[in-house]
């Protein structure tokens, strides 16, 4: 029945690199995110330069978790249990090694870019197309190297780990290369080719699966390797595996829309975001069932490794986060926790519940293996654990109670009809002590990291490595008989090249029916005469709003509810962002929504706005937004004018070529009008060409242009 | 797989499957029925949800939001009915000079509109309450329409919607008696038209 014993080697070192890489980044990711999280209420911490200021802070915070942590957890243990898997040696160690290294670059590009204000503003995809390409040429050669080494196994079937990694790699692609679609304008500028609601429908398709393909399936995969590994017990069921993989990479991709709920996203669209987001649960779950169950007879064992404990809570918070996530679908429960700080709560159960402590489990586990010893210490990881474990509800506790607190404060009416908190900054000072507490929260699971970098490092210093790991397996034999009796889905096991296009089929379906139709039917989204395009210095201000990265606080859609459409005027309408690539629907409201700033209801003078970016707190005492001093002293970029307004006109923005032609003179003018309006409102010190005077005509503009028709 | 030929778990003595992947192996248990029964069950309430949605024209936001405006609005009518409403506006205003009045208007001031007339009054943004020169009329049914519709076109925002009748009457009385004819030092220069 098998062929000739053979005798190979397992690369170690390519899954050692990744690890110490993981571990890296995950002080580097953690690190920042403890920046962040005192610079939300101590904007001082931004000591006063642009470079490390919220706007930017924040996405590299998100991305160095999400891409360097996790995505190098995912290389890590996909290169340790992929070759045991399959019995083989991965197919090329230079494609390891291209990967590793590629990867490792991107990552510091990314850092250095997202700090000097290069970003799309598309979350979790802030990165400028350079480094989109270098994403998309690393990632086929991680698929290469994979697939190669699949079709050169030594094992006839593939496990369910690897039906993770094969849905990964297809769909991670897939999303990434639709999502970053753009033109680019100059070396570290573009713009996306879809706007307003369809750049809305396609970010978030995108951003929803980007939970769901980077960091649930792979990890999903990593759960099925080394939770059996670990406490040495069978899987639970077979069966289970088989429909809730499935079933769970064909409904996640159609969830994306319940990022976009109550905002001029058509309600169709909302709709399927909401059911398929309930039909979630299960499938979820199943991968839950499947990991804990697989305990079974073997609890005892829990309460003496660390490692163990660790996957538990690990996989405990995937429970507890992918109920939550349907819940926060229905539309009543989006409307509380949508812009306010549950939702950070919430993707924090599974970013150090779920991927930290899957991690922390892994790399404990891993490293003594292949360092031929013993972890350092036992006693250490416990305390790790237990830190951890508590520094997780001390983030998370509190930002429920924020969320609740917030919008129980927007959405109070006094008894004659009035908002009860008019100002949105009482709202915000309202939960300062909240934002205390989150990051004390913080700084305990940052310890417990400290103490894991410490006993792996100790741990590594005690062992000696084993580059080449010897093992042996039977050649597979060319020709295979099915078993009567089997499983019909073993068929589709034998065959990965059917298992990759099964699974690009199955989710390709989501995203077609969604996008296809809003990309298409026109009544999707109705046009308004009175929007027009942005004038060349808006467009240069909406440039400056997006480098700085005021989206990551600041929302620009009005959601139909009366506390909204009181507070900042009538609820955005999709043929408003139209001409908007990207567009700047924002999904957080640290600060107030800025869909209207330039209505009669909510215009403030031109000084008003030079104040306050200069100190916000002089126009907003208590305010805990940063200081833009820079703004006044760095100068519009006004060569690019030209390209910029052309860039747009390929994309169906419709200026003319006289505008065009005309631009940088265009942007001149209105730049001296507002200059002159200023200086008359007493701020002497104006500057024609400076960047404020951009960001005021674009903070002005905003919410105008339906105002012409009501006349 | 014949009978004898089957593995079985030696601590749960359930049966297992004879995949071995790397010391891997599956056990051959059903879905558990809780976790079946609730797939199913969302899968119902999902379809239901659509039949509500696509075929009965529920769930949809313009109408929640067209309800919501409407029982708002009914709430305020009982309202008014049952405590009078406010019969204040821009021709009825009146200076009032109760204390309580007048420290309501304070806090007003204090909270909304230091950042562009400044605490002393002196302006900034805004133009100086102290001095005896005014842009839109200074008697208390002029300050209370500027305050109520605002000057959106110079950055006085509309305070109707923040602000009740009662509230922006107690915050132009404030202004006016507080203010009157002070001429703050530093105070920004003078702004219209001489009283």
């Amino acid at each position: 029945m098998s062929g000739q014993l053979e005798k190979f080697y397992y690369d170690n070192k390519i899954v050692k690199m990744f690890a110490y890489a993981t571990i890296f980044w995950g002080v580097i990711g953690m690190l920042v995110g403890l920046l962040v999280a005192f610079q939300i209420y101590i904007p001082a911490m931004n000591f006063n330069l642009e470079y490390t200021t919220f706007g930017r802070t924040r996405p590299l915070h998100t991305n160095a978790v999400i891409f360097a942590f996790v995505g190098n957890g995912i290389f890590t243990g996909v290169y340790y249990s992929l070759q045991r898997l399959l019995k083989t040696r991965m197919w090329s160690d230079k494609l390891s090694m291209i990967n590793f290294w590629g990867w490792q670059s991107i990552i510091v590009a990314a850092a250095v870019t997202l700090l000097m204000g290069f970003t799309t503003s598309k979350e979790y995809a802030e990165l400028e197309w350079p480094i989109d390409i270098a994403i998309t040429i690393i990632w086929v050669v991680f698929g290469w190297n994979m697939f190669a080494t699949i079709l050169k196994r030594r094992e006839r079937h593939l496990y369910v780990a690897i039906w993770f990694y094969i849905a990964t790699f297809v769909t991670v692609a897939v999303l990434h290369i639709v999502n970053s679609l753009a033109l680019p304008v100059s070396f570290m500028k573009s713009y996306p080719i879809y706007a307003g609601v369809q750049d809305a429908l396609v970010q978030w398709w995108y951003g929803h699966n980007a939970v769901a393909f980077f960091l649930t399936t792979p990890y999903l995969g990593l759960m099925y390797y080394f939770v059996p590994k670990a406490v040495k017990r069978p899987v639970y069921s077979y069966k289970l595996s088989i429909i809730h993989f499935w079933a769970l990479i064909f409904l996640y991709i159609w969830a994306g829309p319940h990022h976009l709920l109550y905002t001029s996203l058509p309600g169709w669209v909302q709709t399927l975001g909401v059911v398929f987001s309930i039909m979630l649960i299960a499938p979820s779950w199943g991968g839950m069932i499947n990991g804990l169950l697989t305990m079974r007879g073997a609890w005892d064992r829990v309460r003496d490794s660390a490692v163990l404990k660790f996957f538990v809570v690990a996989i405990t918070a995937y429970g507890m986060a992918t109920f939550e996530g349907p819940l926060l679908s229905l539309k009543s429960v989006n409307a509380i926790s949508h812009y306010t700080d549950w939702t950070i709560a919430h993707v924090h159960i599974g970013a150090l519940g779920w991927n930290g402590f899957l991690t922390f489990g892994m790399i404990y586990w891993l490293i003594p293996r292949m360092f031929k010893t013993k972890l350092y210490s036992e006693k250490l990881a416990n305390a790790h654990f237990w830190i951890g474990t508590i520094g997780i509800l001390f983030y998370a506790i509190p930002l429920y109670w924020a969320g609740f607190t917030q919008y129980l404060m927007w959405q109070e009416f006094t008894v004659d009809g009035f908002p009860a908190y008019p100002n949105f900054l009482e709202t915000v000072k309202e939960i300062v002590p909240m934002y205390a507490m989150r990051s004390f929260g913080g700084v305990l699971y940052f310890t417990g990291t400290i103490l894991f970098v410490i006993n792996i490092w100790k741990t590594v210093k005690a062992g000696s490595f084993t580059a080449n790991e010897a093992a042996e397996a039977p050649a597979l034999e060319k020709s295979y008989t099915a078993r009567a009796g089997d499983h019909w889905h073993r068929a589709i096991e034998r065959k990965p090249i059917r298992l990759l296009i099964f699974a690009l089929v199955v989710i390709l379906i989501g995203g077609a029916v969604e996008m296809v139709p809003t990309f298409l039917v026109k009544s999707n989204i109705p046009t308004i005469e009175a929007v027009k395009p942005y004038t060349p210095l808006e467009l240069q201000g909406r440039d400056i709003y997006i480098k700085e990265g005021c989206n990551n606080c600041h929302s620009q859609m009005i959601r139909p509810f009366r506390h909204e459409t009181e507070r900042y005027g009538d609820y955005t309408k999709s043929g408003e962002t139209v001409y908007n690539h990207p567009h700047l629907w924002g999904s957080k409201r640290t600060g107030p929504d800025l869909a209207r700033e330039g209505s009669k209801k909510l215009r403030k003078p031109h000084s008003w706005h030079y104040n306050h970016m200069y100190d916000p707190t002089s126009t907003s005492p208590g305010s805990i937004m940063p200081r833009y001093p820079w703004l006044l002293s760095k100068t519009i970029d006004n060569r690019s004018t030209t390209t910029k307004m052309a860039v747009m006109q390929k994309l169906g923005v419709p200026y003319t070529d006289a505008e065009i032609k005309s631009g940088k003179t265009d942007l001149e003018i209105q730049a001296e009008e507002i200059t002159a309006k200023l200086k008359e409102e007493g701020v002497k010190e104006a500057d024609a060409s400076k960047e404020i005077i951009a960001l005021i005509a674009y903070l002005q503009r905003l919410g105008t242009d339906v105002e012409k028709t009501e006349k | 797989m014949s009978e004898d030929k089957k593995l079985k778990d030696e601590i749960l003595g359930e049966d297992l499957l004879d995949h071995n992947y790397d010391g891997i192996m599956e056990l051959d248990n059903e879905l558990p029925p809780w976790w079946l029964y609730m797939f199913y069950g969302t899968i119902i309430a999902a379809i239901m949800y659509s039949i509500a949605f696509f075929g009965m024209g529920k769930f949809n936001q313009m109408d929640e939001y067209a309800e919501e405006i409407e029982t708002a609005a009914a709430t305020k009518a009982i309202f008014d009915e049952n405590f009078g409403g406010s019969s204040i506006n821009a021709s009825t205003a009146v200076l009032v000079t109760e204390e309580d009045k007048l420290a309501d208007g304070k806090e007003i001031y204090t909270k909304n509109c230091v950042a562009c007339h400044a605490v002393n009054g002196g302006g900034g943004v805004g133009p100086n309450l102290t001095d005896d020169y005014s842009i839109h009329g200074n008697s208390i049914n002029d300050l209370f329409k500027t305050i109520k519709f605002g000057i959106p076109e110079k950055g006085m925002i509309p305070w109707e919607s923040q602000l009740n009748p009662e509230q922006m009457q107690n915050v132009a009385s404030y202004i006016l008696t507080e203010f009157k004819n002070k001429n703050v030092e530093g105070g920004k220069e003078a702004q219209g038209d001489k009283l």
